[in-house]
This record gives C-alpha cells, sequence and structure tokens, in this order.
C-alpha cells in the first residue's frame, strides 16, 4: 500500500464521517487475516476466537490512532497491537486459574538437576560447581518476589497472569525480572564464574 | 519445587543475555513494526533499533510475538 493511499486511509479512520465505516471494515478484514496467519496452529483457537479477538484488537488499533508515529506501516503497526492483545488474552485465559503460590511453592528454586548428561567426571564436577552457584545466588541475592517472578516465568506462566497476581503492571515485572537476571549475573561473576563457563555448563 | 533442566538452562541463556539497559515489554512494542519491516526488507537494523532484537533474546513471549507477527504481516494465507 502506497504512503498516499496509507494517510488517506488513517484520515477516513480518524474522521466520523461517512467513509469511516468502510475504512474500519477494511482494518478489521486486514486484523483478521493476520490473526488467522499469526493463530494458526495454536491449539484451543478456533473461527469464533479469531473473531472476538479480531474486534477488540480494531477497538483496541482505534483507540491509539494519534500514537501512531509513522516510523512503519500502518497495518505493521496495527497488527503488532493485534498480535499482542491476543497472546496476551489467550495466555490469560490459560493461566487465570492457576495460583502463583502453588506454582512457586515459595521458598528457594530447589537442588539443581544435572542439565544433560555428560562424558568426564570432570566436566560434570564443572558442571555441578556452576549449577551450585547458580542455585545459591539465586537464593541468597533475590528478593522473595524477584525469585517468585523468575520462577513462575520459568515455569510457564505468562507474564501477564504473574503481573496480576503479584498486583503489578506488566512493566514492572518486567523491571522485577530484569533487575533479578542482573543481579544474577553479578553473582555469578562475583563468584568467579565466567560467561564461557555458564555457556559450555548449561550448553545455552 | 525445583527446576528442571531445561528450566535451568532457560534461566542461564536468560541471564547471558541481560543487559545493563533494556526495553520494556511495551517500549518493543512502540518500536517493533520499524524493526520487523527491516528484517522482511533484509536491512541492516540501526543502533537505534538494536534494543527491539536484544529485548526478544531475554523475553520469550515477545519473541513469540515477534515470530507471530511475521507470519501475519507477511502473508499469505
Amino acid at each position: 500500500m502506497g504512503d498516499l493511499v496509507e494517510r488517506a486511509w488513517l484520515e477516513e479512520l480518524r474522521a466520523d464521517g461517512p467513509d469511516a465505516a468502510a475504512a474500519q471494515a477494511d482494518l478489521r478484514e486486514v486484523l483478521r487475516r493476520g490473526l488467522h496467519r499469526a493463530l494458526r496452529g495454536r491449539a484451543g483457537v478456533d473461527e469464533a476466537t479469531i473473531e472476538d479477538l479480531t474486534q477488540e484488537a480494531l477497538l483496541r488499533v482505534l483507540d491509539r490512532l494519534d500514537s501512531f508515529r509513522g516510523e512503519s506501516r500502518f497495518t505493521t503497526w496495527a497488527m503488532a497491537i493485534a498480535v499482542r492483545l491476543a497472546f496476551t488474552e489467550l495466555r490469560h485465559a490459560r493461566w487465570r486459574d492457576v495460583s502463583l503460590e502453588v506454582l512457586t511453592g515459595g521458598g528457594g528454586a530447589g537442588p539443581p538437576e544435572p542439565v544433560d548428561p555428560m562424558p568426564g567426571p570432570e566436566q560434570q564436577s564443572q558442571r555441578q560447581a556452576v549449577l551450585g552457584m547458580l542455585r545459591r545466588v539465586v537464593d541468597r541475592d533475590l528478593t522473595d518476589r524477584q525469585r517468585t517472578a523468575i520462577v513462575a516465568e520459568l515455569k510457564g506462566m505468562p507474564q501477564v497472569e504473574i503481573a496480576r497476581q503479584l498486583d503489578i503492571s506488566r512493566n514492572a515485572l518486567y523491571k522485577l525480572g530484569h533487575d533479578a537476571r542482573t543481579k544474577l549475573k553479578r553473582g555469578l561473576l562475583a563468584a568467579g564464574i565466567t560467561e564461557e563457563e555458564v555457556r559450555v555448563a548449561f550448553d545455552a | 519445587m525445583e527446576l528442571g533442566p531445561e528450566q535451568w538452562r532457560e534461566l542461564a541463556r536468560a541471564i547471558l543475555a541481560t543487559r545493563s539497559e533494556e526495553i520494556s515489554c511495551d517500549q518493543w512494542l512502540e518500536r517493533v513494526g520499524a524493526y520487523l519491516e527491516l528484517v522482511l526488507q533484509g536491512r541492516p537494523i540501526p543502533d537505534a533499533l538494536r534494543p527491539v532484537g536484544e529485548h526478544s533474546a531475554s523475553c520469550p513471549e515477545c519473541a513469540e510475538e515477534f515470530e507471530a507477527l511475521l507470519r501475519a504481516v507477511r502473508g499469505p494465507e
């Protein structure tokens, strides 16, 4: 779609005139097709779900029209909003009845497990040393909240649900996680464990 | 409550990918459109948009959404 056509489309969407309905219908179809492709093969997603998500996405995009800055195509920008909305809704629906406390069980991260069987007792011992230090740093350096957030995310709970149960925003949760990862990185380096040793120990 | 081997590996990867300055998921959403179009066009990513790719390396959910957005934008059905 050319720039001029896109600009005209945006003006029709912003205006409340007779062309707005047609412009919205076009946008709706773009979002519907895009969500179809984005969610293809995802369990539990049928046509009705896609229709519902499309309608919510349309309303969200229309609500945010004024924040479009033209750094990408309008359809790309709108599709990113639609995908974020869809995944947030689907993740929340799947996890809303799972208790954060039950999932994480409180306390520490548990004893480290061997990552994979590896040849050579020296390599095994090196792995156990890195694993053991990582576990100590998780238990020693993280706050309860940071540990809960990290463990819950590792166990698959989506951020939207962790944030809801911790009563914080998703952005605040991301910062919580970032602070936790930064502490773990510093803790390992302070213990003399290099990034390369971590990479080798976990095949990361 | 324990973490399994794959979870420890995922934590290790996340730690290795951690940078001192990272953008949030909302900031990623604001910029991912521009980033994605450059990826689709095979063009180099400017410094201003590098945090978008870096964020995906340490945020599995945004990484998942990026792959979905690629499918959504590429087409056809």
